[in-house]
């Protein structure tokens, strides 16, 4: 996980298919969410990812307006961006991302 | 049809030439029409028209749409089709079969007996053939020079087969077959020592060393999205020949650390080199390459994110036969880079160049105007065209 020299560096999750870096392990908010393949991380943030076009989608929890988010190097479809929660108690998900486990791997 | 007055009394029609003239006469037609009337004519004519034939292909082969393979415009084509279609035509030089996913193993059973004058078979997408229907390719058609069986479900024991039978091989495309792993590759290396160009896309369990020992012969090599080794790079290369080698896509731990090996000399040979998306390829390793490759003509190195000023620098220095090179994406061109290669790669006439995040606009015009005899070009070229015979 860290280097030998002392300095810790954060764990990385990659793209499965291509190895691009697209989020920290420090920015999972949960890891108790599901999607259609099986389980997926809540991450606060994600880096070198594109967006799809938003769209109204009946998830588990309620309505929300979400936006498929891809892998930028390679167009993979990595999972999904909160954009707008209908119900106040999923409000806290706006802005974050959900990755599917299968679609990423961990670095080092 | 006249009638000629020889001496001696007797009539000549067109009917007394031998049926070599015959057929001499049907290769100048060249309307489909004029060809059809002609096998209407006789049964001996028929027979000329069906001999005459050297390929044979349907229209669900330009129909491939993996989506919408259920939808079929005509009729499927079976083993009873196939065997008339065989018994009729029976100097068929290239068949092609791809997109007749109904077909059954036992419908090439009917090559045994008709398929020894077969040279090209194409059997992509041929979703019902497996290790008994290649046995049958293999066992009746010893002259076969190029096969395609992409997307086929078949095993080692099928390609050994295949291979030990058509040992005159000259090209194979054995792309999507994921079963296929590195002892049915070295079978085929081992009895085909004439190979000439192997695809083996998308191959998973193809870690490359079933290419050790394979002969000089083999000039084209497609490997792209393969779980390649570090030894099996080194075997890839191992027989001295290697022109054309594609391994974008790399998906395998090894992290880019074997390429280096593509510079050792055995592949000294090489013109193209396509590496896009092998974002871990460093720059020791492109260093190695571009000494170890002089002849190098073309390289796509989209997406690799790993290749840093040195690595430029030695591009530059090194690759004095490049013509055209292909950086699109690639995260750590900058502006140095750039410019060295703008001072080096004096043969380089295309630029392939888009989103380069670290490339400022003043640095393109700089190149533009130092290097006018490059053009620059911004598509992403996805795949290197490769020469190939047969697909």
């Amino acid at each position: 996980m860290g280097e030998a020299r002392g300095r810790v560096v954060s764990r990385l999750y990659s793209c499965y298919k291509c190895g691009c870096c697209v989020s920290l392990h420090d920015d999972i908010v949960s890891k108790q969410f599901q999607s259609s393949n099986g389980r997926a991380y809540l991450f606060s943030h994600a880096m070198n990812i594109k967006m799809g076009p938003k769209e109204n989608r009946q998830l588990i929890t309620g309505l929300h307006i979400v936006c498929d988010v891809f892998c930028l190097d390679c167009g993979e479809n990595l999972g999904w961006k909160y954009e707008h929660a209908f119900e106040p108690t999923q409000k806290y998900k706006e802005g974050k991302v959900v990755l599917e486990k299968y679609k990423i791997v961990m670095d080092m | 049809m006249e009638e000629l007055h020889v001496s001696g009394g007797t009539s000549t029609s067109i009917m007394h030439l031998p049926d070599d003239c015959l057929m001499l006469i049907f290769s100048w037609l060249n309307q489909y029409s004029d060809r059809e009337s002609f096998g209407l004519t006789c049964h001996r004519w028929f027979h000329i028209q069906n001999i005459s034939r050297r390929a044979l292909q349907f229209s669900c082969s330009f129909q491939v749409n993996l989506t919408s393979l259920s939808w079929r415009s005509g009729p499927s084509i079976n083993s009873l089709h196939l065997s008339r279609l065989l018994a009729r035509f029976q100097h068929l030089q290239s068949l092609s079969l791809s997109g007749c996913t109904e077909l059954p193993d036992s419908g090439l059973s009917h090559l045994q007996l008709y398929g020894s004058k077969l040279r090209y078979l194409n059997l992509d997408c041929c979703f019902g053939i497996t290790d008994q229907g290649l046995e049958f390719v293999g066992s009746g058609c010893p002259s076969l020079v190029a096969i395609s069986f992409s997307r086929c479900y078949v095993n080692d024991s099928g390609l050994e087969c295949l291979a030990k039978y058509c040992t005159g091989l000259l090209e194979m495309n054995l792309s999507y077959c994921s079963f296929i792993s590195d002892n049915g590759i070295r079978c085929l290396t081992q009895h085909c020592r004439e190979l000439r160009s192997v695809k083996i896309s998308h191959c998973r369990r193809v870690a490359g060393s079933g290419f050790r020992g394979c002969s000089p012969s083999l000039s084209c090599l497609e490997a792209d999205s393969c779980k390649l080794e570090m030894e099996g790079i080194r075997d890839i290369i191992s027989g001295g020949g290697l022109e054309y080698l594609n391994i974008s896509s790399l998906m395998s731990h090894i992290r880019g650390q074997g390429l280096a090996q593509i510079g050792s000399g055995s592949a000294a040979g090489l013109i193209i080199l396509d590496l896009r998306m092998c974002r871990d390829v460093g720059d020791d390793s492109i260093v190695a390459i571009s000494r170890g490759c002089p002849l190098l003509e073309e390289w796509n190195l989209s997406l690799c994110h790993g290749v840093k000023i040195s690595g430029w620098e030695s591009i530059a220095f090194h690759c004095g036969n490049l013509k055209t090179l292909h950086v699109n994406r690639c995260r750590n061109l900058c502006d140095r880079g750039l410019q060295a290669l703008q001072q080096g790669c004096k043969h380089l006439a295309v630029l392939y160049m888009s989103l380069c995040c670290r490339i400022t606009p003043s640095a393109v015009e700089l190149f533009k105007l130092y290097r006018g005899d490059v053009e620059i070009k911004g598509e992403e070229i996805m795949s290197v065209g490769i020469p190939h015979v047969f697909y």
